[in-house]
């Protein structure tokens, strides 16, 4: 999943980073309103972490102009202002979450978690597929008592492909969604990504969740019986 | 509670009604005066016409006396409910006539001093309260055509004459009269206090207004003004006198929100960046997956613990000079010196942004202050000048001395400031860029400059030059000996 992380303290902004690579997110980072701004028109996240004090231009100008341009990214409001003034400012604008610096990084990622499994329609941090089980939240993978070892990417990818299970995802997609930009993918990194995964998902025995359809993509489904 | 209303009414009523009394109660003495005068007149009026009517004869030496009402007597005398009297004595108190309706008894008599009519009020027989009317006189001595005398044209001796009637009339007219003024005040005390209580409520309308609107502002929205248009002229100045409070009470009130939001960004961001570099520094100590590298992340927190020392610092130095608590050692200090050590501080950073510096100062400048607080505050200024001077842009630095003492300026380019930022310079925390960006600079420097020049007796003042120039100065007044 790709965050972006739109704050202009630079050690704030390095650390939320580092910790939301660790929790498995891709992550951009803008230091001012106006990249922030450009950023968020220019890629699809899935969800903004927002500052509201900004050079430039400030968060709550970013949020609305956002809104303007028909974005619905969810967006968390991660700000010094705590007042109950500037929360409901900040939520009224159309902010989907508002939490206040200092912050336990734990929080932020949950938040975070949150909005972008509610952006996919899912409430339950546990999702399932062909037996698996995927805790969103402890960033596991099981079948049973089996425990999946993969790595952050590769469960960034499985919790993509099972937040859009039944649908094709085509490879730009997920680039966009699981790499950020200063990765760059190679023309293959998305079909080996998927090959390891396959093989993981094999060894626990869940079978071939995973089906490529030809020039489209890959779909994620439960096997027909 | 002392109520305007309640306190108005009363002094109104009470007022007016105390006007009233006295105005009914002259209007009365004078009608009652008016009254008995028109009364007496007429009793005066008749004796003297009855006197008139007697007639004096002579006859063999014995005077005869005759009086034409006792010939032709009146009904008013004759006896009955609202009978008159009249009774005439000789000069030796014999009873000569008296009127059918005293029955025999007489009058009571009263004084009579000289040939005026005396009056005075008496009981008549029948027991009513009377009014009577009593005269000496003497009545002419007529001829007698068949015998004339020596006498005729003369006065026969004195007679004493009274005359009576009931003043129970006059006293129920009076008695009416003091009961319509006393029904007429009373109603107009009702009246009063209707009327003044509708008028006094109308007008205290508008007092009421101010107390609604006044009740319909929030603590946390100091936005609302009071409408003065419609107030009365009497009102309107409070109610401008009011906005102007709520108006200053509302830059107040968002200067705290803004020291409040400030100081919490201030505080808040560090904290924030020590805790999460703290959480991602313990998650890649305790993973597989990354090498820690502990050197970046106590450069970090080197960094941020010495970002906040210096905001703690500068606060607690702001907050001691504000209340008063800052120990001032008053000592010759050279100007120049401190100019040239506070300069030197910024030297490296001048020359990173290739900042053009001028100085113009004379060899040695001896004020009687504080050096340690003069030292700081020349250290604030050239630390903003530099701070906020753009790359390639200058400080020009010009202590002159006059018979006013020495003034220093501080002038550095600065193209950002606007001339409404100057009333905000000196604000604690305040700063050009609202989101605070620049973790280095706390907004604090001006204020503790300020709040150390006020301390040491300095008048700062700020202003900006043409070409996008800022410049502060510092007066020093000489030594007051």
């Amino acid at each position: 999943m790709r965050v972006l992380v739109i704050e202009d303290s630079l050690r704030l902004s390095k650390y939320v980073r580092d910790g939301l690579a660790q929790a498995g997110y891709s992550v951009d980072v803008a230091h001012d309103g106006e990249e922030g701004l450009w950023l968020a028109l220019s890629n699809e996240y899935d969800a903004i972490i927002l500052d509201l004090m900004l050079p430039k231009l400030d968060g709550i100008a970013v949020l609305q102009r956002l809104r303007a341009k028909g974005r619905k990214t969810h967006v968390l409001i991660l700000t010094a202002r705590d007042s109950v003034a500037d929360r409901v400012r900040g939520l009224d604008e159309g902010a989907d979450d508002y939490l206040v610096k200092p912050f336990a990084l734990e929080e932020l990622i949950a938040r975070v978690q949150t909005l972008i499994r509610r952006s996919y329609g899912f409430k339950d941090p546990v999702l399932s597929i062909g037996g698996l089980k995927i805790d969103t939240a402890r960033r596991i993978v099981s079948r049973g008592s089996r425990e999946l070892s993969l790595t952050v990417r590769e469960f960034a990818l499985l919790e993509y492909l099972v937040m859009r299970k039944g649908e094709v995802v085509s490879r730009t997609e997920i680039e966009k969604h699981i790499y950020d930009e200063q990765a760059e993918p190679s023309s293959n990194v998305v079909d080996s990504s998927i090959h390891r995964l396959r093989k993981k998902i094999e060894t626990v025995g869940a079978g071939d969740l995973i089906r490529t359809r030809r020039g489209m993509g890959y779909v994620i489904e439960d096997q027909k019986k | 509670m002392r109520s305007i209303r309640s306190q108005l009414i009363l002094t109104l009523v009470v007022c007016v009604s105390i006007l009233f009394a006295a105005a009914s109660t002259a209007l009365y003495v004078y009608a009652r005066d008016a009254l008995q005068t028109q009364f007496d007149e007429a009793l005066t009026t008749r004796i003297l016409s009855f006197s008139e009517m007697a007639e004096a004869q002579v006859k063999d030496d014995r005077i005869f006396y005759e009086f034409e009402f006792d010939e032709f007597p009146l009904p008013e005398f004759q006896p009955s409910a609202d009978a008159e009297y009249y009774e005439v004595w000789r000069d030796d108190d014999s009873v000569l006539i008296r009127s059918a309706s005293l029955k025999n008894r007489d009058l009571p008599r009263i004084a009579v001093d000289d040939a005026l009519p005396a009056l005075g009020d008496v009981p008549l027989p029948d027991g009513r309260r009377g009014r009577a009317v009593a005269l000496w006189f003497s009545p002419l001595i007529e001829s007698d055509d068949e015998s004339p005398t020596m006498e005729t044209g003369r006065r026969a001796s004195r007679l004493y004459m009274t005359m009576a009637r009931s003043r129970e009339s006059l006293d129920g007219a009076l008695l009416g009269l003091l009961f319509g003024f006393g029904a007429m005040w009373g109603l107009l005390v009702a009246g009063l206090a209707v009327t003044i209580r509708w008028s006094v409520g109308r007008g205290l309308r508008p007092l009421e207004k101010i107390a609604h609107d006044a009740a319909a502002i929030e603590s946390t929205d100091l936005s609302h003004r009071f409408q003065t248009d419609g107030l009365p002229r009497e009102l309107n100045p409070i109610g401008q006198r009011l906005n102007e409070l709520l108006g200053r009470l509302d830059e107040a009130f968002q200067r705290e929100r803004r020291f409040n939001a400030d100081v919490a960004h201030e505080l808040r961001t560090p904290i924030a960046e020590l805790r999460t570099l703290a959480e991602v520094a313990l998650k890649k100590t305790t993973s597989s997956e990354t090498e820690p590298s502990h050197g970046e992340y106590f450069t970090d927190v080197f960094d941020i613990a010495v970002q906040m020392e210096s905001m703690m610092t500068a606060l607690l130095s702001l907050v001691r000079s504000e209340a008063g608590r800052l120990d001032i050692a008053r000592e010759p200090v050279d100007l120049t010196a401190l100019i040239e050590k506070s300069a030197a501080l910024f030297q490296e950073e001048m020359a990173r942004k290739k900042i053009s510096a001028e100085f113009a100062h004379p060899e040695s400048a001896i004020v009687e202050s504080d050096g340690t607080l003069v030292s700081s505050i020349l250290t604030n200024l050239f630390s903003n000048a530099v701070g906020h001077a753009p790359p390639g842009g200058s400080v020009r630095c010009a202590l002159v001395e006059t018979d006013r003492g020495f003034t220093l300026s501080l002038t550095n380019t600065n193209d950002q400031l606007v001339e409404e930022d100057l009333v905000h310079l000196l604000e604690p925390f305040w700063q050009k860029d609202p989101s605070r960006t620049e973790a280095t600079r706390n907004g604090l420097g001006l204020s503790i400059v300020a709040a150390y020049a006020a301390a040491l007796g300095l008048i700062l003042e700020t202003a900006l030059r043409a070409e996008g120039l800022f410049e502060i100065t510092l007066f020093f007044p000489p030594p007051e000996n």
